[in-house]
Parts: structure tokens; C-alpha cells; sequence
């Protein structure tokens, strides 16, 4: 009886595998199968295309080549566009960032009018940037509310635009993206800061820490998992950190970046533009990855506090 | 790194309330966000009074800095014949008119939205719900997958669709939306294993399969990680105007059309009808915003990559 017992159970729980097992594989194999052909195959294509001839197909390192004397020319778009790219990621890093840290900051501490604040603030999300663009390109006019600040300090926008000139047309549209670029991060740090306990905070301020003090020292390290998420986010993108060139100046005025020059040459060109972007999305690619493997090793050295 | 003692703070500093000092700060941080909560609205009154006036008018509000000028006229009508005027030419020389982009736009991002959740809930589900022996080697899939910067791969997939024929077809949208391996995957993952498996225990003793119990119990109780996630890759697709300008040249949508009509502008110098155009494909967007904006902000935050 017990043996029978037994052996029916045992056939009964090959059954539930051999179910569970058609399960995952009814589940799985869209999503995977997406995978394979859509990462794996293309990031592995795009390797191949990297060594080969445009026109004949030929093993080749030519594609390198033409990458490094554009680099290196004096006035070649690649060279202008990694200088630019590095300018967006740092005003990323370096202003964007923190200025949303000390925005999330005020939000938290409940400043007057803070809930208004925080649906405004984040409107730049969830507005089409071809929207933002537009009207931003009118308030920059030599005749729009630019013009007047620009007047305060006896400046003058010269008559063919900011955008025009290689001097100022990339710095202008950084100053778009700082204009348009805390709402993810406040939403996300403002999350971070309604985790921490209350009466840590409420023990800071009555030992008498000030607010910016409070920030730093008692706030930034209670939310380090938040941040630093972001930083190694941000480093993930490195390479394709880019304001909307398309929209303002379709990368004339030395305004061209990283991704949009890919952008460009995949974007209404013949099909022998893909070698030499493959071959510079490798090159990108190989530097980034030590790069990103070193900044997760830096975030993770730095203490976390457990609450 | 920081402990804070309670037992520390002294007993008299527990009533000393918020300096001159901090008031002074919070009143100037009032006033910059001010500044800025205005900057961020002027937007809306910008599009608004330009979209009622003639084109004339507009171009000599323009050059004489009067942008916020109200209309003489109030063309209401602007935004009425954006849907029977505003038009572009397809590659076969076919005219798409503006209700067309935005029905585009609406299949558009409800497949990239539904594709989206669909393929990473079964991906996320399976990884945090049972033990196979692939299990360890998908996970790796996501967490490469994320953490490797590639760029430049864009030239490679253009070529792929373009051998497999789905390029310009709605096939890639529908094809490429089933990734499962993202960011959304990370969430959802989390949100799964947080919930008992005894859930699925007690369907499976009702005599259901696997699949009633992820699709009847396990998934109506992630809704609302499901409805956020949602609301953020609609409004990212909706507004993303790189990738149909791309991959779907002839199916423009509401943002890569009105971009393709701003490239012809000069010459046509509708203006008004232009940015009524933009109050319309804006319009969508604030009505989704402000009816989930409550359980979007509060479901990012909690559920947010780590900590």
C-alpha cells in the first residue's frame, strides 16, 4: 500500500515538473527570443560590421582607422562631438544633480507652497521635448525674455542667435537641460528622503544642525543607495549624454555629440555610414566598461548607513 | 559612518526652534522656486496666446520681444484646421494629415507600453517565483544587459529590421517592445518576490494551473507597480520622436510629425498652427499626468532600483 502510495505520488510530481517546466518555456521563449535577436544578434552584428569593408564586406581595419584621424583632426566632427559629450555629462553630474539634491531637499523639508512645487517641477518630465524646444528657442530670441536679462548685464544677443554661433550654441542648449533636467532625479531623491526614520531627522535639527549641514551630513548618507544609483546610472551613459541637438541645431554650430552623430549617420545616410559607427560604438563601448566596472566598485566602498 | 546617538542630544537643546538664519534660507529657496516654478509654466501661456494669433501678428510679436502679447484676433479656429491642414508627405508621396499621427502615436505607444510590461512581467515573474536550472544564467542576461554602456549599436539593429522586413511596418514596434531584461524587469522583480508564494499554493490545491495563478492572482496584485510603470513608458513613447523618425518613417506620430513640420517652417510660416499642434499633443499627457499623478509619484518612489 505505502509502495503504491509512493509511486503514484512520484509519477504525480513528474507530471507538476513536466507542467511547471512547459510553463516556463510558454512564459520565457517570447521574451527571450527578443533577447537573442535583438541584443545579442545586433550587438554582436554590430561588432562584425566594425571590421568590415563598407562596400565589400572584406575583414578590415580601416573603420578604426578613419575613427582615430577624425578624432584627432583638427576641427573633425568626432573629436568635437566627445568634447561635447563630456560637457553634458559633467553639467549632469556636477550641476544638474546636486542642484536637485538641495530641490528635493526644500521639497522635503515642506517649504511654503511645496506640493504646487512638486507637480511643477515636474512637468519637464512628461511635456514632449519638441514642445519645451520650441519654446525655448523663442525665449532665447535676440528679441525674446533672454534678451532682457542679458541687458541687465550690459549684454547683447548678436542678431543671428545664440544657437548660430559654435561659441555659444552648445552651452546654450546645456542650458536647456539644466532648465529641463531635475524632475527624474527629484522624484527618485524625494523618495529616497521620505524613507528616512523621522526622529533622526528630528534629533539633527534639535542638536541644532543647520539645514545644508542637515543635508550632507545627516540626509545625503542615509540615502546613499538612491544616489549613488544615479551616479552609476549616469556613468552608464557616459558616451551618450546629448542635449536634443536635433531639435536646435541638427548639430550644425559645433554642437554635435556622441549619439547624435551616430544619429545622424544612421538617419537618412546610405547604408556604408554603419561600419564606421559600429566601429566607434566599440571603441566607446570597451572604454566605457572599465570605466562603469571601477565607478560600482567606488559606490560600493563608500559606507552605507543601515537604518 | 553615521550613528546618531539619541541619548546625546542635551535635554534643553530639544526647544531651540528654527534659527533667523534657517528662515532667512528657506525664504530665498522659496523665492528661486518660484522663479523657476514660473519659468516652467510660461511655456504654457507662450503656446496658448501664440496659437490664437494670425502668422503675421506672431512674427512681429516675435521680433519686436512681445511673446506673451495676447492676440488681437483669438483664432480659435488655428486649432480646428491644425486637423484638417497640418499634413506631411510619406516616402511614397502620400500626404499624412494630423488626426493620422495621432492615432499613430496612440497604437504607438500602447503597443511599446503593453509589449513592454507584458514581456518583462513574464520574465520577472518566472526569475523571482521559481527554481529552473536557467535561472541564474537569465538573471545574469538582466543585470548585463544593463550594465554594459553599449552604443553605437544603432546602425546594426537598422540594418537587421531592414533584413527582416519589419522596418517601417508597425511589426517593429510590436517586435521590439517585448524586451524583458530592462529596468522595468528590476521593478517588477521586486515587487514579485515580495509577495507569498502561498497565493499561488492555494490556487494550485483549487486545481488551477501555473497560469491562472500568475495571470488571475499574482498579477492583479502588482497593479499598481504595473500602472506606473505604464504611465511612464506611455508618456516616454508618446513624446519620443528618434526612434518612428527612424524606424517608421511613414507612420509618423504626433511628435515625429510636428517635428518633420518644423524642418519645413521657415517656409510655410504657420507658426500659430504649429504650436496649436503642440497644445494638442500636449494635452493627453497633462490629463494622464494629473488623473495617476498622486500614485505616480508615490509608486516611483517606493518602488525605485534600490534602497
Amino acid at each position: 500500500m505505502e509502495a503504491v502510495k509512493g509511486l503514484k505520488l512520484k509519477t504525480e510530481t513528474k507530471k507538476n515538473k513536466r507542467k511547471e517546466v512547459l510553463f516556463l518555456f510558454a512564459m520565457l521563449a517570447v521574451p527571450v527570443a527578443n533577447w537573442l535577436v535583438f541584443w545579442l544578434y545586433v550587438n554582436f552584428s554590430s561588432i562584425v560590421l566594425a571590421f568590415q569593408d563598407a562596400r565589400t564586406g572584406a575583414f578590415t581595419l580601416n573603420n578604426f582607422v578613419t575613427f582615430w584621424d577624425n578624432l584627432t583632426m583638427p576641427g573633425g566632427e568626432i573629436g568635437i562631438a566627445v568634447r561635447n559629450t563630456f560637457l553634458y555629462f559633467a553639467t549632469s553630474l556636477f550641476i544638474i544633480m546636486p542642484i536637485s539634491l538641495f530641490i528635493s531637499y526644500f521639497l522635503y523639508k515642506k517649504i511654503f507652497m511645496y506640493k504646487i512645487f512638486r507637480v511643477i517641477f515636474y512637468l519637464p518630465a512628461i511635456i514632449s521635448g519638441v514642445a519645451l524646444v520650441a519654446v525655448y528657442s523663442n525665449f532665447i530670441n535676440p528679441s525674446g525674455p533672454l534678451s532682457y536679462i542679458f541687458k541687465l548685464f550690459g549684454k547683447v544677443i548678436p542678431p543671428e542667435g545664440l544657437l548660430a554661433r559654435p561659441e555659444t550654441a552648445t552651452n546654450t542648449i546645456i542650458g536647456y537641460c539644466i532648465w529641463t533636467g531635475f524632475s527624474g532625479y527629484i522624484l527618485l531623491f524625494s523618495g529616497g528622503m521620505s524613507r528616512i526614520p523621522e526622529e533622526v531627522l528630528e534629533s539633527a535639527k534639535l542638536d541644532g544642525c543647520g539645514s545644508i549641514r542637515e543635508l550632507i551630513q545627516v540626509i545625503l548618507p542615509m540615502m546613499w543607495p538612491t544616489v549613488s544609483t544615479q551616479i552609476i546610472l549616469l556613468f552608464l551613459g557616459l558616451f551618450s549624454a546629448s542635449g536634443p541637438i536635433l531639435l536646435f541645431t541638427n548639430g550644425n554650430a559645433e554642437t554635435t555629440t556622441i549619439s547624435f552623430w551616430i544619429f545622424k549617420q544612421v538617419y537618412g545616410d546610405a547604408l556604408n555610414s554603419y561600419n564606421i559607427v559600429s566601429a566607434t560604438g566599440l571603441v566607446f563601448t570597451i572604454i566605457g566598461v572599465p570605466i562603469i566596472l571601477f565607478v560600482r566598485w567606488l559606490m560600493d566602498k563608500v559606507a552605507v548607513v543601515e537604518y | 559612518m553615521l550613528k546618531p546617538r539619541f541619548n546625546d542630544i542635551p535635554r534643553r537643546r530639544l526647544l531651540t526652534p528654527r534659527s533667523i538664519k534657517g528662515r532667512a534660507l528657506f525664504a530665498a529657496v522659496f523665492v528661486l522656486f518660484f522663479i523657476y516654478a514660473l519659468s516652467l509654466l510660461a511655456p504654457f501661456l507662450f503656446l496658448f496666446v501664440n496659437s490664437l494669433k494670425t502668422p503675421t501678428e506672431y512674427l512681429a510679436d516675435s521680433i519686436d520681444g512681445n511673446i506673451f502679447n495676447f492676440p488681437q484676433g483669438w483664432r480659435f479656429s488655428n486649432w480646428v484646421e491644425v486637423f484638417s491642414e497640418m499634413k506631411i508627405i510619406d516616402s511614397k508621396g502620400d500626404y499624412v494629415y494630423f488626426p493620422t499621427m495621432l492615432l499613430n502615436s496612440l497604437w504607438y505607444s500602447m503597443v511599446l507600453t503593453l509589449g513592454g510590461l507584458l514581456a518583462s512581467s513574464l520574465t520577472a515573474y518566472c526569475l523571482a517565483k521559481y527554481k529552473f536550472k536557467l535561472r541564474g544564467f537569465l538573471y545574469g542576461i538582466a543585470i548585463v544587459t544593463m550594465t554594459i554602456p553599449i552604443i553605437g549599436s544603432t546602425g546594426a539593429m537598422f540594418k537587421l529590421t531592414y533584413d527582416i522586413g519589419i522596418y517601417n511596418t508597425p511589426l517593429y514596434p510590436i517586435l521590439t517592445s517585448l524586451g524583458g531584461f530592462g529596468f522595468n524587469f528590476l521593478v517588477l522583480y521586486g515587487f514579485f518576490k515580495n509577495i507569498s508564494w502561498n497565493y499561488a499554493e492555494a490556487v494550485f490545491v483549487d486545481g488551477g494551473g501555473h497560469f491562472t495563478a500568475f495571470f488571475k492572482i499574482m498579477l492583479p496584485q502588482i497593479f499598481p507597480a504595473l500602472l506606473t510603470l505604464g504611465i511612464i513608458a506611455f508618456i516616454g513613447a508618446w513624446n519620443d520622436y528618434t526612434t518612428p523618425l527612424l524606424f517608421l518613417p511613414d507612420y509618423p506620430t504626433i511628435a515625429s510629425g510636428i517635428y518633420n513640420v518644423q524642418v519645413h517652417l521657415k517656409r510655410t510660416g504657420d507658426y500659430p498652427q504649429y504650436f496649436a499642434a503642440l497644445g494638442i499633443s500636449i494635452i493627453p499627457i497633462i490629463i494622464l499626468f494629473a488623473t495617476f499623478s498622486d500614485s505616480l509619484m508615490k509608486n516611483l518612489s517606493v518602488g525605485g532600483l534600490k534602497g
